[in-house]
């Protein structure tokens, strides 16, 4: 009775929204439970709902019930197991149901984590009080064109882009009820815009141009790393059609990546190393934080920039600063080096408290095995991120609910309706996950028609 | 002629002499895929993965002519050997020859008919067969061909209405998809042939039905018109139809028509001899039409590949050697397969002249030289214990057919890697997909119930032994870095291994004595120094100034005796031929020719 049960995916003592869908789960060990029972009661012991059988499977709608009832309240949960030596009862263990409400739902791609080639590959959104997931875009519609980064602007389901590469290689936006298909190669920029992060006001969208290549680890344990032999920032502008190149930044020696903006959308935050010859320095490359004051109005940038996140401090590369929507902090992945954290074990969520200059580790948010790609819901209350932690190489999302003190409290694996056979039956990856508002406006044909049609809108150097 | 006329004419024998055209056919085409050509079916079953489940039921079941691929996937999956694979092409074949008849005969009211028209019925068989023999062509189109003729079949036979006809048509549409168009084309061809209004009416609607449902279609899913109109997975490389799939789908009613044309006339005709002439005449050009057709739309290089390729995952290192020595080596992949096959006998350092070796890049190709050269390289890797870049390349293999498939083959390898490099927590997720198959079940539930058995199965505990642990960063499409981590593996590996023949093999093929003389020291030579080695070394001494005792004490006698004559060879001027019959399998051969 004084353990906790082995179940997965562990939700034991974590912080769930008011509007989650049901946290199903099962036995851990899987080979030696064949049954589940349990008991869901509130803080007063009110018993309110039970389920047992292979898994616990929670109906939707009274799952949300009980969730609604008892917002800001714990809900605790009696679990036994039956195995072959029968049935044995383990200690109660809590969710706290929190007030606040996490967004509509999740934006991201699912990919076999390979190396070059990929199969079947596509863009999906997930309700996240439900089980619902529509596809968005998948390869098979963009005659097998790669297609990734899907970024919206602050979960703003009506405005978004995405890029696709191969045959049909663009970059597709959608703002104010319109598709553009985007050519963003141009004489000045070295390649086509990656890694897209929106500006508040819907007009700038930052971009990087990265090389990227990669290289094999000759350890069982890893797998690749991947690494960009040269990468400048740049911001794109909607409305005039036309590149920004910060020049404290642009066409420098240094090594700058995946950029973002603050939440005011006056400051331009980047990843920057000292350069290298690549894959030999590949160990050496670590990567600071560094921000640029930006005028939105003139879309000018300052010139001169402040070093926020320093290698030289920390021993840590740190990649993809994340600022949340209220403006408070600033995510970041940490690893050892190189720009790639996905393939680093030591991988992990870092945040700065933007008002006091604190850097810490996330918490609760982390795990022993990687964790990036992280973004912020739109309240700034809850986080989620790409977490290899299951088995090493198979990304995962999680979401963690940032807590009073700053630090993310313990994450919870994305719920699915039967979770053991979903995870485990399924070979692809999660990754860049993005939280949305509310359901895209998406139109799969459409966007095919525009994708494929071949018009490109070509961006212009100023 | 008067004897063959008469046994001809009676309808037992008429039935005995189809009977036997049917053995022959059936006979022929199973000698084909079994015997003559089963990598190509065995690649086949390569590319996909076949799990008994729901889910996998469920899928298919959401597009037009996934029962038809489901059916067809459930059928590949014995292609994987080759007595089974030619049983079932042998036996989908002849179906579509008797389903073909069947509607002649009943679009000629007609219980039975000439041998001529049977003959001629066999036309779409052949076609079937030779589709089969084109890379990127699938199953699931002869599978769905049978599939809407058969219905159409039963349409004929139970006079549907028109609303029947649409029903039907939506019906089949779903599961064989656009085929149902060709289905169609027939009944109405055959109702136009019976000259009767209802059916006419019925094939009609069926058919503009048919038409228009990909239209429909492409409003509730994601697949392009094209795709809906001409088929989602009749072809690997989806919307890229080849000419084999368009005439196999247009031969069905085309052979239709000119079969009941036969008929009739047939029917009407009296002389006996005319009719025995049309018959031989008919078996002539079908049989041996049809086998000529077959033979151009064969790809011989790939079959060879797929051979090498189905003897290396068998371990089958003598049968590849027979092969070579049979057959002269043609291409990259099948290089790979014999120096793979020397390497595990212990004599790629003796004999690796002996067949044609065109550099190092023989040994483990690039990935970029294409996926079918990969089969092998890939093998090639996995044996040398090039783990992670046997895992790169099966990822590759897994990952990269154009259909979007996943492949049960790649999936054992990953998860063999996945287990051997301690895993297991990746390896589950395959062992579990694999644990649905029927071929690989065994295999996997072994690992998934016990996963400490890999320590117990030699060859993976042979790879165990010599995982890298270190985090060297490497290229593995670079040449440079290929040797560094052969050179590696070498270390690791202790005793002389198939890592250390790959090393000082790709140091040779390298023509880098320099290499080769540092690469000498990593190697305890455990049976003497291999010949070729020997002959490396013996060059040593107009390579380099310093060439120690302990080198030169490398080189036995007889080789530098026979080094000795080779240059003298090369200084008298002796002809090309003469030193190549002399000194063909030697290295001084191989060096100095290319060099």
């Amino acid at each position: 009775m004084d353990e906790l049960p082995p179940i997965w995916p562990d939700y034991t003592d974590v912080t769930i929204p008011v509007n989650i869908a049901p946290l199903n789960f099962g036995p851990a060990e899987w080979r030696d439970c064949s049954k589940i029972d349990v008991t869901i009661s509130d803080e007063s012991g009110r018993r309110l709902l039970h389920s047992a059988g292979a898994h616990a499977d929670f109906p939707l709608r009274r799952w949300h019930r009980i969730l609604d009832a008892n917002a800001g309240k714990d809900l605790i949960f009696s679990v036994a197991l039956k195995s072959e030596s029968g049935w044995k009862t383990y200690k109660q263990f809590c969710m706290h149901v929190s007030v606040d409400e996490i967004d509509f739902g999740l934006t991201y791609r699912l990919i076999p984590p390979g190396y070059q080639s990929f199969g079947h590959m596509g863009l999906y959104e997930r309700e996240l009080s439900t089980f619902r997931q529509r596809t968005l875009i998948d390869t098979r519609m963009v005659e097998s064109g790669c297609i990734n980064c899907h970024t919206e602007n602050r979960g703003d389901p009506g405005t978004f882009c995405f890029h696709i590469r191969g045959r049909h290689s663009a970059t597709f936006l959608h703002r104010n009820h319109e598709d553009f298909c985007l050519n963003t190669k141009t004489d000045s920029t070295k390649g086509f815009f990656v890694y897209p992060y929106w500006h508040p006001s819907g007009r700038y969208v930052a971009y990087s141009t990265n090389a990227t290549r990669q290289s094999f680890y000759s350890s069982a344990d890893k797998m690749l790393e991947v690494y960009d032999e040269h990468s400048d920032v740049l911001v794109y502008d909607v409305e005039k059609n036309v590149v920004i190149r910060p020049e404290a930044a642009f066409g420098s020696e240094m090594f700058e990546t995946k950029p973002s903006f603050s939440a005011d959308g006056r400051t331009f935050y980047y990843c920057v190393s000292r350069p290298g010859v690549l894959p030999r320095d590949a160990k050496e490359m670590r990567y600071n934080i560094c921000s640029l004051p930006f005028d939105p109005e003139t879309g000018t940038f300052g010139s001169v920039a402040d070093t926020v996140l320093a290698v030289s401090v920390y021993d840590k590369s740190f990649i993809s600063a994340r600022p949340s929507y209220d403006g408070k902090y600033l995510m970041v992945a940490a690893c050892d080096y190189g720009t790639f954290p996905l393939c680093h074990e030591e991988s992990d969520i870092w945040v700065m408290n933007l008002a006091t200059g604190e850097v810490y580790d996330g918490g609760g948010i982390n795990s022993d095995r990687a964790e990036s790609m992280h973004n912020w819901s739109t309240n700034s209350k809850w986080a989620v991120v790409s977490s290899r932690r299951e088995d090493g190489l198979y990304t995962r999302l999680y979401l963690a609910h940032m807590g009073a003190d700053g630090v993310f409290e313990k994450s919870f694996l994305l719920p699915q309706k039967n979770p053991w056979t979903y995870y485990h039956r399924l070979i692809n990856s999660y990754n860049v996950p993005d939280f949305t508002t509310g359901r895209l406006e998406f139109d799969a044909r459409d966007a095919r028609k525009a994708i494929v049609g071949g018009e490109r809108v070509q961006v212009l150097a100023r | 002629m008067k004897g063959t006329v008469s046994i001809l004419e009676k309808r037992d024998n008429r039935s005995a002499v189809k009977a036997v055209v049917c053995v022959a056919f059936f006979g022929l085409c199973f000698w084909f895929w079994a015997f003559l050509s089963p990598g190509t079916l065995r690649f086949h079953e390569n590319a996909q993965f076949f799990p008994y489940t729901w889910t996998h039921l469920r899928e298919a079941l959401a597009y037009p002519g996934g029962l038809a691929v489901y059916i067809s996937e459930f059928l590949v999956q014995f292609f994987l050997y080759a007595i089974p694979a030619g049983l079932v092409m042998a036996g989908a074949c002849l179906l579509l020859h008797r389903l073909v008849w069947s509607l002649s005969l009943a679009a000629c009211r007609l219980d039975d008919g000439s041998l001529t028209a049977y003959v001629l019925c066999f036309i779409p068989a052949f076609c079937a067969w030779a589709y089969m023999c084109v890379f990127g062509d699938t199953f699931s189109g002869i599978v769905s061909l049978c599939m809407v003729l058969a219905c159409v079949s039963i349409m004929m036979k139970t006079h549907v209405p028109a609303v029947a006809a649409a029903a039907v048509a939506a019906f089949m549409y779903a599961a064989a998809g656009p085929m149902i168009v060709i289905g169609m084309s027939v009944y109405l061809t055959a109702a136009l042939l019976r000259l009767d209004r209802r059916e006419i009416a019925g094939a009609a609607t069926g058919l503009l039905i048919s038409i228009a449902l990909p239209f429909i279609w492409q409003h509730f899913i994601q697949y392009t018109l094209r795709e809906l109109m001409f088929g989602i997975e009749y072809c690997h490389q989806p919307e890229q139809y080849t000419k084999a799939f368009i005439v196999l789908a247009a031969c069905a009613p085309l052979t239709m028509i000119l079969a009941s044309a036969v008929l009739k006339t047939c029917s009407r005709l009296d002389s006996k001899v005319l009719k025995v002439v049309s018959t031989i005449a008919a078996v002539t050009f079908v049989f041996a039409g049809g086998w000529i057709y077959v033979i151009r739309n064969c790809n011989p290089q790939y079959e060879r590949i797929f051979e090498y390729d189905k003897m290396a995952c068998a371990q089958d290192w003598d049968g590849i050697l027979e092969k070579a020595s049979s057959t002269p080596v043609t291409s990259l992949a099948e290089g790979t397969a014999v120096d793979l096959a020397l390497a595990m006998k212990g004599t790629l350092l003796k004999d690796m002249f002996r067949y044609s070796q065109a550099g190092p890049s023989m040994l483990i190709p690039d990935y970029a030289a294409g996926y079918v050269v990969s089969l092998t390289a890939g093998e090639s890797a996995f044996r040398a214990g090039l783990l992670n870049t046997a895992r790169h390349y099966a990822f590759e293999e897994y990952e990269s057919y154009p259909n979007f498939k996943i492949s049960s083959r790649f999936m054992k390898r990953l998860a063999e890697i996945d287990l051997i490099n301690g895993n297991y927590e990746i390896a589950e997720r395959f062992l579990i997909e694999l644990s649905h198959t029927l071929f690989y079940r065994k295999w996997a539930k072994t690992y998934l119930d016990n996963p400490t058995a890999i320590t117990s199965a030699p060859e993976y505990a042979r790879l165990a032994a010599c995982r890298d642990s270190s985090d060297y960063l490497y290229s593995d499409s670079s040449d440079e870095d290929k040797r560094t981590m052969l050179r590696r593996l070498a270390q690791r590996s202790g005793t002389w291994s198939v890592a250390h023949q790959y090393l000082l093999a790709y140091d040779l093929l390298a023509r880098d004595l320099w290499s080769l003389r540092e690469d000498i020291r990593l190697c305890g030579f455990e049976d003497g120094v291999p010949v070729l080695v020997q002959q490396a070394v013996a060059m040593f001494g107009n390579a380099f100034e310093d060439v120690s005792d302990v080198e030169k004490s490398l080189v036995s006698q007889e080789v530098a005796a026979s080094f000795s004559d080779f240059q003298e060879a090369l200084t008298e001027g002796r002809a090309g031929s003469w030193i190549q019959s002399n000194f063909g399998r030697s290295y001084w051969y191989y060096y100095s020719r290319k060099n």
